[in-house]
């Protein structure tokens, strides 16, 4: 079964993510990072972005993909309540389901993400595939 | 990875010994890495907390960064962080060292800013829900708040090139003479917004004179106590005035510039044989072009924290006018960073030279008599901005020659947590926080009530602690505490 766990710290939020691919795993890694701040329940889908990402190794690429995430909500303030994951030759695409946010929708329950850090940063190969990753908020 | 050794958690504790009044060293031959000794600022109490946590682990191997000059410190405020712990400062050499952007921090040039009025306690207290709402809705905030700038990409990219002399020169949002009393005069020499990726520029086009939201905010305040008359007075601190303290950094853009360099400088630490613990102390040569690069675009973002500051200042002038007319001007006191690089002339091991001084939840702490600082504070030194938690106090400071001596010329920077933010929402479940404040005559308003648990006091350490210990070590003097009256949130 994917999932996956939020462990705060003093100041910064580690994520648990884990599915039977890494694909799987970073889409849960995914909804673990929007669901620090918002309420998941509170996401309808109505909008999709692609996203394309490279990295030379899947713990860069986890960072990278998560901080498109971050970057979305900081510029266009679109909120993911999904990611479609493919992993490719050399890095990954994803489609985002979401919304842009308003003042009321989605509903914020808690800190405002800063940054994906590479702090505490941990891929275990699978499956079940299982990543670590600490974010700043 | 970069470098094989195992987290800090399953390593030996690090040794500290005692090395004066509220000093303990860490020994330069505690890890095999360390490149020089550690020194931390501390009593018994905090040196505990701060031992609690990973924090000194990451001083430790922050002496690894190579070029690294005089010893890698912590302040009293020190807590864990990404790379340098926050609270920690560490200085290199221009020529052969590096600078690193982990020990800058994400929230590049997060700062303070300090403003006094004429006005008097009762007369705010006249006024004081109405002010409250009024600034409530002119300070936009929260996640994604809106600036209502409305800056182009040309602006912004002005903006990041001229910091607060933009928004007084272009804006009109300001006076000239603000610029005086802001470290660095509101502009970081050699910012480049060539050196900012498109990125980030997209995260800041729309957050320009916004509060942001975790531990940012705006307080209006009453000064409290005064402890030393004549700092204060050059200050236009007096006992039962209103003051407003504002704590807001440069947003999501200094965020995104952090992130880009830290990929950059992994890269290049590969390219030039740098090896260190901790892959969010990447760092490169100061002398190279990408270190050149960071530095251009670190300034930038710098300048759009200076340039926000100056915004939320003004957004909160108007506010005070509309109530209190010309009674309620507000004069700039000086505004801090507190994550921040910077080249600076120290006095090492006798012999004065220019270094490039990191300071991460730290802040610059000049004494009286040095050259950079302006007129006003040349005989009383410049003001150190300290805020604590939202239902307590904030202090104001001065630096000495002790703190020029022994940490490169920088104090704490404030309170730091105590309680992780989910531990104090459970620790206050079905508390109305704001309605607690309130009881205490401190009115709050922020986009998210529900956050506010997160910030409340017993988060927090006790601020007063943290500066009393910077006091004992000798390296501050205190000048005044203000007291919060009203408090924004993001």
């Amino acid at each position: 079964m994917p999932g996956y766990r939020l462990t705060p710290h003093t100041s910064e939020v580690g994520i648990a993510a884990w599915g039977d691919t890494l694909a799987e795993a970073f889409e849960e890694a995914a909804r673990a990072l929007v669901a620090i701040t918002f309420d998941p329940r509170t996401i309808r889908i109505r909008e999709t972005r692609d996203v394309a990402v490279e990295a030379d190794r899947p713990d860069r690429l986890l960072v990278r993909f998560l901080n498109e995430l971050v970057y979305l909500i900081d510029a266009q303030r679109f909120v993911a309540a999904r990611a479609h994951v493919e992993v490719t030759e050399g890095g990954l695409r994803a489609r985002l389901r979401g919304r842009v946010a308003d003042s009321y929708r989605p509903k914020r329950r808690g800190p405002q993400v800063k940054a994906v850090t590479y702090h505490g940063l941990e891929i275990d190969p699978g499956p079940p595939w299982r990543v670590r990753v600490v974010v700043d908020v | 990875m970069v470098h094989q050794t195992p987290p800090a958690e399953k390593r030996a504790p690090l040794p500290v010994e005692p090395a004066g009044e509220c000093r303990w060293v860490v020994p330069k031959g505690a890890r095999p890495w360390m490149r020089t000794s550690a020194l931390v600022i501390a009593d018994e109490r905090l040196l505990e907390h701060i031992r609690a946590e990973q924090a000194l682990d990451q001083l430790a191997n922050a002496t690894a960064l190579p070029g690294i000059v005089g010893q890698a410190l912590a302040m009293p405020d020190c807590h864990q962080g990404y790379g340098l712990p926050v609270g920690g400062v560490v200085a290199t050499e221009l020529k052969h060292g590096v600078v690193s952007p982990g020990a800058v921090g994400y929230d590049v040039n997060c700062g303070v800013r300090l403003l006094a009025s004429d006005l008097a306690e009762h007369e705010l207290l006249r006024q004081q829900t109405k002010l409250a709402d009024l600034l409530g809705r002119s300070i936009p905030s929260g996640v994604g708040g809106h600036d209502g700038l409305d800056l182009g990409r040309r602006d912004l990219e002005a903006l990041l090139k001229g910091g607060a002399e933009w928004m007084v020169d272009e804006q009109g949002w300001g006076e000239a003479e603000d610029l005086d009393v802001i470290e660095s005069g509101g502009r970081i020499d050699g910012a480049d917004p060539d050196a900012v990726s498109a990125r980030a520029k997209d995260r800041g086009l729309h957050q320009v004179a916004t509060l942001g939201a975790g531990n940012h905010f705006l307080e209006v305040q009453v000064v409290d106590e005064v402890y030393d008359e004549a700092a204060a007075a050059a200050m236009g601190l007096a006992k039962g005035r209103v003051t407003m303290l504002v704590h807001s950094g440069s947003r999501g853009l200094g965020h995104q510039v952090c992130q880009d360099f830290l990929e950059t400088m992994a890269d290049l630490m590969v390219a030039h044989g740098i090896e260190l613990p901790d892959r969010q102390l990447a760092c490169g040569p100061i002398d190279s072009p990408e270190g050149r690069r960071y530095l251009a675009a670190m300034g930038a973002a710098a300048n759009f924290a200076f340039a926000n500051r100056q915004g939320l200042a003004h957004r909160a002038r108007r506010a005070f006018h509309e109530l209190f007319g010309r009674d309620g001007a507000l004069r700039l006191v000086y505004d801090v960073c507190h994550n921040i690089a910077k080249v600076e002339r120290h006095r090492i091991g006798g012999v004065e030279r220019d270094v490039l001084v990191h300071r991460k939840g730290a802040t610059r702490a000049f004494p009286a008599g040095h050259p950079e600082l302006p007129e006003r504070y040349r005989a009383v030194g410049q003001p150190v901005l300290i805020p604590g938690d939202m239902g307590r106090y904030s202090f104001v400071a001065v630096g000495t020659e002790v703190a020029m001596r022994d940490t490169f010329g920088s104090i704490c920077h404030g309170a730091g947590r105590t309680l992780s933010r989910h531990a104090a929402k459970r620790r206050l479940e079905g508390v109305d926080v704001a309605s607690e404040l309130k009881k205490r005559g401190i009115l709050v308003r922020t986009p998210s009530p529900r956050e506010l648990a997160e910030e409340a006091s017993l988060a927090y350490k006790d601020v007063a602690d943290v500066v009393d210990v910077c006091v004992r070590a000798g390296i501050a003097r205190k000048v005044a505490r203000l007291r919060p009256r009203i408090v924004i949130k993001g």
